[in-house]
């Protein structure tokens, strides 16, 4: 009986020896496998889909429209050089030159699920590549100002009158973009400011009307 | 009985486990496109911006070191393009012939040249292609249109602000209240004469 038990034990003990060799092998045939490098974020057929597409581009009177509205997911990002942020920067910009895109203060800017991003230079370029970054690492929800602040100034704040022929609708993106360009600062259209200096000229009048009525009291006298 | 089945359940397992790994095996399949360069060795080439030429400097290039790759659609490229031009749009740039094109190129030293409607269209292929590790692209900084019948071609200062921001605006922010303040002043004239009237009508 021991011995019956014996050599049963040794022939189990043999299936699980060529296992285990086979598992050795196999192990053995992980080393041989080519070295692959291993890279992060979407792969380049994800890439090429995402850069082709058009969608990031959001255009200044979308913009115009989101800042002036408060919108509270808006998240603008300046990508310019410092000096050019200290020198003019849309309202509550942050700024984050495209070298510095990898700086941890930052990641927390890009990498994220709460805010639309939208990312800007003077033109598209700087603000492209920052973008272009962005998709290769798969960040969500940013976008690119179509034509930068060179459009941001030919649009919003000095705006080219429409003709008198163009559409209606021409004339009212007009008044929208000078009305827009009111709320960030540029000055009251020459009407509207003609009228307020009417305004202005009636009270004077008053004072006038004021004055004859002291008049009157001498005249009583009389 | 009992040790009969132990040894079935054995070889059962095995048999499956051998089953998985040929599976696996058989099944796996390596990626056609990776990306070699991280996105951190891409954004140190990008700021270096070495790789983006005018057409002065492609000028002053020989015309065997490189190829002119033209990024657009196929349609905007049998439209016009530039001389000796070859088309492989950027949603094609994965494509197996485009891909085996690149690396020849890659391999006797020559440079390609790419270019788009704007250096943003050719920037990103070539970010792509970078990124790939096809480290011979450079950007043509040209716009190209098709104007008249005309394909025409016009070189693009990049990032350049078209007018000084902070100026300008400080120019459209002081126009107005100059204006209101120099019309303050006749009002004062106006009030000064109606005080002499009140001196007559005073004596009277």
């Amino acid at each position: 009986m021991s011995k019956k038990y014996k050599s049963k034990k040794i022939i189990v003990a043999r299936q699980y020896q060529i296992l285990a060799l086979i598992l050795v092998v196999l192990a053995g045939g992980l080393v041989l496998l080519p070295k692959q490098t291993r890279s992060e974020g979407v792969s380049p057929l994800v890439f090429v889909k995402q850069a082709v597409s058009s969608e990031r581009y959001i255009s200044t009177d979308q913009l115009a429209d989101r800042i002036i509205n408060q919108d509270p997911t808006l998240l603008l990002v300046d990508t310019r050089s410092k000096e050019e942020y200290d020198d003019f920067t849309l309202p509550n910009a942050i700024n984050i030159p495209l070298e510095k895109f990898f700086d941890e203060e930052f990641n927390g800017f890009l990498n994220q699920d709460v805010y639309d991003v939208v990312l800007y230079s003077n033109d598209n370029f700087y603000a492209n590549e920052v973008w272009m970054l962005g998709n290769r690492l798969d960040y969500k929800n940013l976008y690119v100002l179509s034509g930068g602040l060179n459009e941001w100034f030919n649009t919003i704040i000095d705006p080219q009158k429409p003709k008198e022929t163009d559409s209606q609708k021409e004339f009212e993106l007009y008044s929208f973009r000078k009305a827009a360009g009111m709320y960030f600062g540029v000055g009251v259209p020459k009407t509207e400011a003609k009228a307020k200096i009417k305004a202005e000229k009636k009270p004077a009048k008053k004072v006038i009307t004021v004055k004859k009525k002291k008049k009157r009291v001498p005249e009583g006298g009389c | 009985m009992k040790e009969l089945e132990r040894t079935k359940r054995v070889s059962i397992s095995a048999v499956l486990f051998l089953l998985v790994v040929v599976i696996a095996v058989l099944t796996f399949k390596k990626p056609e496109y990776v990306f070699e360069k991280s996105a951190e060795e891409t954004l140190e080439k990008i700021v270096e911006k070495d790789y983006i030429i005018s057409q002065n400097d492609l000028e002053q290039m020989v015309v065997t070191d490189y190829e002119i790759i033209d990024i657009r659609s196929n349609y905007e490229y049998a439209k016009g393009h530039l001389d000796g031009a070859i088309n492989i749009s950027a949603i094609n740039a994965l494509e197996k012939e485009s891909g085996s094109f690149l690396k020849e190129l890659g391999d006797t030293g020559k440079k390609a040249i790419l270019y788009g409607e704007h250096p943003d269209e050719a920037n990103s292929a070539w970010m792509l292609l970078y990124q790939l590790g096809y480290e011979n692209a450079m950007v043509l900084c040209i716009e190209t249109s098709f104007v008249n019948n005309q394909f025409q071609v016009k070189d693009v200062n990049l990032e350049k602000p078209t007018v000084n921001y902070a100026k300008v605006l400080k120019s459209l922010m002081d126009k107005e209240p100059t204006v209101v303040k120099e019309k303050k002043k006749p009002k004062k004239v106006i009030t000064a004469p109606k005080k002499k009237k009140r001196v007559p009508e005073g004596g009277c």
